[in-house]
């Protein structure tokens, strides 16, 4: 029958603890687990997982696993604490009731008053005073969560509430009295809460105990019971008939095989779970003490087997690492290593070129004589200016999208080809190291200039901008000049005009005064002309002064990316180096990587040595006497630095025939080394 | 050898099977699943429990079986508030028992059992059980011949079977008198006694508790015997008893119905040892032989025999001393068995080791694969890839070509001859065979016949109907090659399944390009497993080459010629003609440069090379028909190359799979082996014994059948075959659970165990004819191989020829030995009564086959044996049973006698009780001793017969012996109600405490008259003891104070005695006799009680005078003491009315006792004869 255990969460995490222990013994088909929370109020609470577990199934068991409560008591479900007072002698008529008898009363009328009313009612008083008591502790048992768990999953028993008898005995109607308050008590712990699952068809509760009294024992063989005299737990602890209950003798958490025998208490519980209880072997309201008998030859067997096991697969392990150490290691020559890893690598800064830098500089041509021939000059520069400045807003971004570049392919570079670092030996990491220091150093010397400081430019533009604009101010229109020049021929023709005047008639010397006058107009105006081109190339000259401003900018520019890129190139090469200093450091060569995987694996498996000495400390034995099949180390790809399932090597196949719970009845058990389970009835008396 | 055909045994008479209780249930279950079909015609099955948990393993059963849950989940309070009857008069009410929920048993307390069943039958739930006796009535037109019989089975241990089986079958009875007039109704109860449950039950204080239970039980059995046999009513000795009876519930009404009629007809115990002192060893056991000895008495073929002698048995019922009550008995059953097909199967594991190779050789079929499995770990420790890793098929194949051992050259040389050559025969044979099935398919077909001329040169040149045809002749091809592009893949699918995945068994297969057929050898035998690997790996690597060159085939060279010959090829190489100026391309261009039908090519056309068209043609079209073909063959190539690739992978997994588990189910052999031994051992305590069964016989027997076939360990053809079709069949099924969710059948087959080993069981009793023997010829040959075996050891290692010496006498003497100890085994479940002849059956039933056998006359064996067919030829069943007991007289049950030689103490179940009924009082609910009878007025011996006259008597003696000296010590007093009530008399009991306590009577009322003093004694054991006490207290002081007789206590009382309801002044102690005569109401002058009563007080002053005197004065001083008490009696007979109420004493029947009863005690003493004349003095006084 499909079995719920329903046990503390201490225990669910010690089957899965233990489970290489236990893992024979579970049977998920069979065997389901649930959390008991003990402070749960209600089934939801408690047993969060029961309904799910068992929906939909009609039969089903329950094993309950019971608290520490009363682990140290003889009978670890008796949990409360009830005192009947002694039962007092009414033998006897009392004067009272003797004195209202009337005087001619017969024997044979008193006859039918086995009992006189005052009798009864001091009957009365007594039961009621039970009833005191056993109601107080019916009400501590309510809060107790076995009582409190056993409501929701037993049913209650039927009690008739209406006055269906005429009985008059105080005693039976003290035992209706309780009945009622019992189901009245059960009812209240089961109040709101609808359970839609079918009730379990038993019950059975399991409690460690710790209680080991031969004195008790003693006493309890020389007193004279009857079985009517047993113990009864179950009315004052509000348990069901339903019920069975037994305890498991097990060894206090202190002493040194506690977990052995815990482990014990595990499997024999699994096998109790595991297996149907045979018809009659555990009767209600009685205890049982439930025991599994090892066959200490055969569990001493397995336990060295699994040890000799482990120690095997340790020293198989032990072996690869030997062969590992002793394998020839690659290398590669220091030439290789100094050309791959200490070369230096440049990051270049460099302007797209599609840029036209000629557009920063302002054309010098076009300008003429005057201001305003051929063209206006002002509009010329303005012209120029504005595009030389708009070129430069342009080549400004230039720079730091070549740096953006740069950083870029810097991202892409700053790794070295780690695929042959794990060839390196010391002195060659010591040389990349070296050359990563160096690297480093020249990085952090290598100075940047701002290249983003466009108010500087466009401070110094102007400067030149205002330069030219006063070399244009101080230029003449071509009227001016032309005006200017005129009146300057005119006046120096009419400085010839008295020596023409005075010659007029001397046709000769007209002539050649005419001529003197003309060459020396011809020499003025010569000289008007070389002033104005002197005059022009001032202003060209403000021009090229300008345009060396741009030019100035432009080189300053190159000059700072040029520094970038030498910065870029060292941190590059830093990068780099790093990057194969720390590859080297980080990642051990594949060899030492399985021999670190493998030490892993010896750790673990001496984590299991640890914990199988520490649990079965007292079976270990002579590795001699080790089974040499079972004894053979795992296999596993131990070149995987994966968790391996180091479980116990029960024999495969072992199913062996083992009497269960009575003589006659057998089960089969996964393992070899149980003999017997076994339920002895507890003598408990009260 | 042919299945026996058993038949069925015919029960004639209707028979009910009542279980009540766990262990009653499961026995009547066992007796149920016992029973072939049609032996149930006539047989109904009942179990009643108060136990819900037991009763579901009822419910489940195979058979059909009534049930009857008689509890529900109400309190015993609770039945209680309703049962008034119980209540008021025979639940022995307590607070213990009030709050026990009835469903989860009885709790050993048997009167609950009774409670529930009385509101069962109240509610009518008791229906199923009349159901499954009205079920044995229903016409069916035969005619009814034999009187019904009813069998009930319990414990009589636990609560609810030994508290219900009394009023059961009173109930039972009843029922049937009173619906069937007609018919008689013979009872028949088994009941375990609580020895069989000893192993199960560990509490010292339980089983006593059980052994209380069943003395009460068997008590109550043994008063209503007696009763229901009507001798309460006849005998003057019991008629205090005629009034004893069950009160059972009415449906429908408030009365009662009130049941004395005989419970059963017979009771059979089975207790702890059986007649022959042996016992078992678990309950499991008791119960097998319960079910077992059930079955041969009531439905084997020994029932007609065991029932005729019980009716010899109803003669002796009346036998003085019997009172009906010898109706006790013992049966037990028991079989000698040739475990025949278990023997078989030994023998076919050990054939199958022999074929297999054994447990440490099983590695030969396995080494191939153990071999890949070190390449593939040291491939592992290398850190090989997987992909370079070696593989299973490549390491098997080599492994066998290269093995060197003997295995390995068997195989090679039977199997794999020419494997190589029978490969490629397969492929060619499967290529060929996939060619065909193109042709199933109709379009393929006719495209290609349509398309056929054009497979070889057409003279388009000189034959004109031939010319202009081009266009239409390409048309064709077109189609033909539409038509396999279309169907050929489908097609070759369907087929390549049909022929690979073929579901014909090997061994019939012979198509050659079948699987099948290839693990055939030259001689049509089938591959050893392992060559059958060997072949299938071969096959698939060919296959997967196949694949790959296949397809290559098709993509590399077909397809591009098949591409060349599209519409859309670009190739003026190969289509251009050159006649014109036109370069042709492709096929269709090439086509269309013909000239129809009827344009001739022109003269220039002619001269240009015009017939060069046809030439062309003549080399394109073949060309395009043959790489069609081709491509279509390919295509259904590939299919099969693929499907069988896959298919052939998954038969080698299936070989795996078998051959993983191969080496763990080869050493499990020996495992089933040694189950097979521990099964058939026999185990202290069974009750079959099985022949030829131990582990060394078993061994000799399997030497001796043992035949090596001249391949060695190489199998039968028929095996392989049978082999190989469990894998074809296993992948075929996973294949069809493939993309399933849920599987609803599981059709998977274990190759080891359903093919392997079933082959050699039926291998075995095919061929096995020496093993096939019936049981006498078991006995014998077991007879002769524990010789052969002792022979052996004798010889030790030396081996050797062995003679096989046993004689017929031996052997006959072994079987003669044997059928004794089937007796012995079939022993009844009772002791025997010693000192007794006692009514014993001994019965035996064989096959009557048995009697054909010519080397044994089976009727001088078995002398009393019944040759019966309905019992198989391999066993010998035994019935026995042990037949008139009375309880009392079997030692366990019996009372403590005292005989002149020697003192027997009492038995276990007797002490039991009457140690603890000792301390019971009229009111359970003041102490916890609460009685152990279904009605707690059965306690007194007043109302129950003890089951032994003596002891009863002895009994009554004490508890009237109790009232004597209860009245002479002044512990009964008479006193007033209350202090303050005066002249409201009763008796009152002052304890041995001083306290006083009240004492009740029967009917719950106070003692107040005097007879009555006895009732409140009968009913309140624990008061008897406590005057026991009392007195025990005296005599200590006596003692202490070396008193004489008259010294002591008891006479100093004896002197004050006098019962103040008669007179003052001296009293006669034999006016205790008078004075509860004269009390008592004339229907209660039992004449029994009042001899008791005056043997009581002659007994007191004898037990005294002999306490404290000489023995050879006390007889004296009795006399004296006797005579003087006599005149006193006489004295105040005389003197006070009240004494003699009118009657001369001559007429009262208390005096005439007394004088008797004196006179005896007189008579008795020799010397001195002056007795005589005091005699006569006595009498004087009577008659004057």
């Amino acid at each position: 029958m499909f079995t719920v255990v329903i046990a503390d969460k201490d225990h669910i995490d010690s089957i899965r603890e233990y489970g290489i222990f236990l893992k024979p013994f579970i049977d998920r088909e069979k065997i389901a687990f649930c959390e008991w929370k003990r402070d749960g109020r209600t089934l939801a609470d408690s047993v969060p997982a029961l309904s799910e577990t068992v929906s939909r199934r009609e039969h089903w068991r329950a094993v309950i696993v019971c608290g520490d409560e009363g682990i140290a008591q003889k009978n670890p479900f008796d949990l409360v604490r009830c005192e009947i007072p002694p039962e007092p002698d009414f033998d006897g008529l009392s004067a009272e009731a003797a004195d209202d008898l009337p005087d001619d009363i017969h024997v044979k009328d008193l006859e039918m008053l086995p009992e006189d009313a005052a009798v009864r009612e001091r009957r009365r008083e007594y039961f009621a005073k039970v009833l005191e008591v056993k109601t107080r502790a019916f009400e501590e048992a309510a809060e107790k969560p076995l009582a409190h768990l056993a409501a929701y999953l037993c049913e209650s028993p039927m009690i008739s509430s209406d006055d269906v008898s005429a009985d008059e005995d105080p005693e039976y109607e003290e035992y209706r009295a309780e009945a009622l308050r019992k189901q009245e008590i059960r009812r209240r712990i089961v109040a709101d809460e609808h359970v839609d699952i079918f009730l379990p068809e038993e019950i059975y509760c399991i409690s460690k105990r710790t209680f080991d009294d031969a004195e008790y024992d003693v006493s309890a063989a020389w007193a004279s019971s009857i079985e009517n005299q047993y113990s009864r737990f179950y009315d004052r602890n509000l348990y069901f008939d339903k019920m069975r209950y037994l305890v498991f003798d097990i060894l206090p958490k202190t002493h040194q095989n506690y977990t052995f025998d815990y482990i014990r208490f595990l499997y024999t519980l699994l096998l109790f779970a595991g297996n149907e209880t045979p018809a009659d072997s555990l009767r209600p309201n009685r205890i049982y003490k439930l025991d599994c008998e090892n066959d200490d030859k055969a569990l001493r067997r397995l336990i060295a087997s699994y040890d000799v096991k482990l120690q095997n697969t340790e020293e198989l392990l032990e072996e690869q690492i030997r062969e590992l150490k002793e394998k020839a290691k690659e290398h590669i020559t220091d030439y290789e290593a100094n050309s791959l890893f200490c070369s230096a690598v440049s990051v270049p800064v460099t302007l797209d070129q599609e840029f036209d830098q000629s557009e920063l500089f302002v054309d010098k041509s076009g300008y003429g004589l005057s201001s305003d021939c051929p063209v206006s000059e002002e509009a010329a520069w303005d012209a120029g200016y504005a595009r030389a400045e708009k070129a430069l807003y342009r080549f400004i971004k230039q720079p730091r999208r070549s740096l953006k570049k740069a950083v870029d392919n810097l991202h892409r570079m700053n790794e070295a080809d780690t695929d042959r670092v794990k060839l390196l030996n010391e002195f060659q990491i010591d040389d990349v190291a070296e050359f990563t220091a160096d690297a480093e150093s020249r990085m952090i010397a290598t100075h940047t200039s701002d290249i983003y400081d466009l108010a500087e430019y466009r401070k110094r533009m102007e400067e030149g901008d205002r330069a030219v604009r006063g070399k244009m101010e101080s230029r003449m229109s071509r009227t001016a000049t032309l005006a200017i020049g005129g009146i300057v021929l005119a006046v120096f023709l009419l400085c010839f005009l008295p020596m023409l005047l005075s010659n007029r008639n001397d046709g000769e010397t007209v002539a050649v005064t005419l001529l003197f006058a003309l060459s020396a107009v011809a020499v003025l105006a010569a000289v008007g002309l070389v002033c104005l081109f002197f005059l022009r190339r001032s202003l060209t000259r403000r021009i090229s002064d300008f345009n060396g401003i741009m030019k100035d900018i432009t080189d300053e520019v190159n000059d700072s990316m040029l520094g970038f890129s030498r910065y870029l190139g060292h941190a590059c090469n830093m990068m780099r180096g790093w990057s194969v200093v720390n590859y080297y450091n980080e990642h051990e060569d594949a060899d030492t990587l399985q021999m670190r995987v493998r030490r892993k694996h010896i750790e673990d498996i001496r984590g299991y040595r640890a914990r199988l000495h520490e649990i079965f400390g007292e079976y270990f034995t002579d590795p001699e006497y080790a089974d040499p099949v079972l004894a053979e180390s795992y296999i596993y790809n131990f070149s995987r630095p994966a968790d391996f399932d180091y479980s116990v090597p029960f024999m495969p196949g072992e199913n062996r025939q083992i009497e269960y719970l009575r003589p006659g009845c057998k089960i089969t058990v996964p393992v070899n080394f149980v003999d017997r389970v076994t339920a002895k009835q507890e003598e408990l008396y009260d | 050898m042919a299945k026996e055909n058993i038949k069925a045994n015919v029960v004639e008479a209707p028979t009910l099977f009542v279980g009540v209780g766990g262990t009653g249930s499961r026995i009547v279950k066992r007796v149920a699943e016992m029973c072939r079909p049609g032996e149930t015609e006539n047989i109904n099955f009942v179990c009643l429990d108060t136990n819900v948990n037991d009763l579901s393993g009822v419910a489940s059963s195979s058979a059909h079986i009534y049930h009857v849950q008689t509890s529900n989940t109400q309190t015993v309070g609770n039945y209680l508030a309703y049962d008034k009857d119980a209540l008021k008069n025979w639940f022995p009410k307590n607070a213990v028992l009030y709050d026990k929920t009835v469903s989860e048993g009885a709790g050993q307390v048997r009167a609950i059992s009774r409670l529930a069943l009385n509101s069962t039958i109240k509610t009518g739930k008791i229906r199923p059980l009349y159901d499954s006796i009205d079920d044995l009535f229903r016409k069916t037109g035969k005619e009814m011949k034999q009187a019904m019989r009813c069998v009930i089975v319990s414990t009589a241990s636990g609560g609810t079977g030994s508290g219900i089986i009394l009023p059961l079958s009173m109930f039972i009875r009843h029922y049937v008198n009173n619906k069937y007039p007609n018919t008689s109704l013979i009872v028949r109860a088994l009941i375990l006694l609580p020895e069989t449950l000893d192993s199960v039950i560990d509490s010292t204080v339980e089983r006593e508790s059980q052994r209380r239970n069943a003395y009460a039980t068997i008590k109550e059995l043994n008063a209503f015997m007696m009763k229901g046999s009507g001798f309460f009513d006849i005998d003057e000795d019991l008629k205090r008893y005629s009034g004893l009876h069950v009160d059972i519930a009415n449906p429908g009404t408030d009365e009662l119905t009130s049941l004395a009629l005989l419970p059963c007809d017979f009771c059979f115990l089975m207790d702890g040892q059986n007649a022959e002192d042996s016992t078992m060893i678990s309950i499991g056991q008791y119960e097998k032989q319960a079910a077992q000895s059930l079955y041969e008495q009531n439905i084997g073929p020994m029932q007609k025999k065991a029932f005729s002698v019980e009716d010899n048995i109803i003669k002796e019922m009346s036998n003085p001393g019997n009172y009906g009550r010898n109706r006790f008995g013992g049966i037990g059953a028991g079989m000698i068995r040739y475990p025949y097909e278990d023997i078989a199967d030994y023998i076919a594991y050990d054939w199958a080791m022999d074929s297999i190779g054994g447990e440490g050789e099983a590695a030969k079929w396995s080494k191939y694969d153990n071999e890949f499995e070190v390449k593939r770990r040291e491939a592992m420790k290398k850190g090989v890839s997987s992909t370079d890793a070696p593989k299973r098929s490549e390491v098997y194949v080599s492994k066998m070509n290269t093995a060197t051992d003997n295995f390995s050259k068997d195989l090679r040389n039977k199997y794999l001859q020419n494997a190589n050559r029978r490969v490629s025969q397969y492929f060619s044979a499967l290529a060929e065979a996939m060619h065909d099935s193109l042709n199933s398919n109709s379009t393929i077909r006719a495209t290609r016949d349509a398309a056929n001329e054009l497979s070889e040169e057409i003279d388009y040149k000189n034959d004109e109907s031939q010319q202009g045809k081009a266009r239409e002749h390409l048309s064709l091809l077109r189609d033909y090659e539409a038509a396999v592009r279309m169907n050929a893949k489908k097609t070759a699918e369907s087929s390549a399944e049909a022929i690979i995945m073929n579901e014909a068994k090997t061994i019939n297969e012979k198509k050659p390009y079948t699987l099948e057929a290839l693990l055939k050898n030259a001689y049509d035998e089938i591959c050893h497993p392992n060559a059958a690997r060997y072949m299938l790996y071969m096959v698939k690597t060919e296959m997967d080459k196949r694949v790959a060159n296949t397809t290559s085939h098709i993509n590399d060279i077909v397809l591009p010629t098949l591409e060349s010959y599209s519409s859309e090829a670009n190739d003026t190489g190969t289509f251009d003609v050159k006649h014109s100026r036109k370069k042709e391309r492709n096929i269709d261009e090439l086509v269309a440069a013909e000239k129809g039908e009827g344009q001739d090519p022109n003269f220039l056309e002619k001269l240009g090379g015009y017939d060069n068209l046809y030439k062309q043609f003549n080399e394109v079209f073949p060309d395009y028909y043959t790489a069609i073909t081709d491509y279509a063959n390919s295509i259904a190539e590939l299919e099969a190359y693929r499907l069988g690739s896959s298919y052939v992978d998954e038969l080698c997994k299936m070989y795996e799979n078998f051959y993983a588990t191969f080496g763990e189910k080869v050493n499990a052999l020996q495992r089933k082996q040694d189950d097979l031994v521990d099964i058939l051992r026999f185990s202290k305590g069974d009750s079959v014994f099985n022949v030829c069964s131990s582990k060394g016989l078993l061994s000799e027997l399997s030497r001796s059948t043992h035949s090596i076939s001249e391949e060695g360990s190489m199998l039968d053809s028929e095996l392989n075959g049978r082999i190989f079709d469990a894998v074809k069949a296993n992948v075929a099924f996973e294949r069809e659970i493939r993309s399933a969710d849920i599987v609803e059948e599981d059709r998977r087959i274990d190759i080891f165990d359903d093919i392997l080993l079933d082959y050699y069981r039926q291998s075995v009793r095919r061929n096995c004819k020496a093993i096939d023997l019936n049981i006498i010829e078991a006995i014998a040959m077991e007879c002769r191989l524990t010789s052969r075996l002792k022979t052996r050891e004798e010889q030790g290692s030396e081996g050797g020829q062995l003679f096989d010496k046993v004689t017929i006498e031996e052997t006959e003497r072994h079987i003669r030995e044997v059928i004794a100890m089937g007796e012995r085994l079939s022993a009844p479940g009772i002791q025997r009564i010693t000192n007794e002849e006692s009514r014993e059956v001994k019965l035996c039933a064989y096959n009557k086959g048995l009697k054909d056998m010519r080397a044994y006359r089976i009727e001088d064996l078995i002398p009393k044996g019944e040759g019966v067919d309905t019992i198989s030829r391999y066993e010998l069943h035994f019935f026995n049973a042990l037949y008139n007991l009375t309880p009392d007289k079997l030692n366990k049950f019996a009372s403590p006698l005292k005989t002149e030689t020697g003192a027997k103490s009492a038995g276990l179940y007797h002490s039991a009780y009457t140690a603890y009924s000792k301390n019971i009082g009229p009111d359970s609910t003041k102490s916890m001793m609460i009685s152990t009878h279904i009605d707690k007025r059965w306690d007194a011996v007043s109302v129950m017969p003890e089951l032994d006259f003596e002891y009863q008597n002895a009994r009554m003696n004490k508890i009237h012996k109790a009232m004597i000296y209860g009245l002479v010590h002044n512990a009964i007093q008479h006193v007033n109600l209350s202090a303050s009530a005066k002249g409201k008399m009763v008796y009152k009991y002052e304890n041995s405490d001083e306290r006083y306590e009240e004492m009740v009577v029967s009917n719950g009322t106070l003692c107040d008259e005097f007879y009555e003093i006895l009732d409140a004694l009968y009913i309140n054991s624990a008061l008897v003891e406590d005057i026991g006490v009392i007195c025990g207290k005296k005599r200590e002081r006596d003692s202490v104070r070396n008193a004489n007789y008259s010294n002591t206590a008891f006479a100093k009382d004896l002197k004050e005695f006098k019962l103040d309801i008669l007179h003052d002044g001296p009293t006669s102690l034999f006016e205790i006799p008078l004075a509860y005569y004269n009390s008592l109401p004339n229907s209660q002058r039992f004449v029994a009680e009042m001899t008791t009563l005056v043997e009581a007080v002659i007994d007191i002053l004898n037990e005294e005078l002999h306490r404290w005197e000489q023995p050879d004065d006390a007889k004296f001083v009795l006399c004296s003491l006797l005579e003087e008490h006599f005149r006193l009696l006489m004295e105040n007979y005389k003197k006070y009315p009240n004494l003699n109420r009118g009657t001369p004493a001559s007429e009262n029947a208390v005096i005439s006792l007394v004088y008797r009863k004196v006179r005896n005690v007189m008579s008795a003493t020799p010397e001195p004869d002056d007795f005589e004349n005091t005699l006569q003095e006595l009498k004087a006084l009577i008659y004057d």
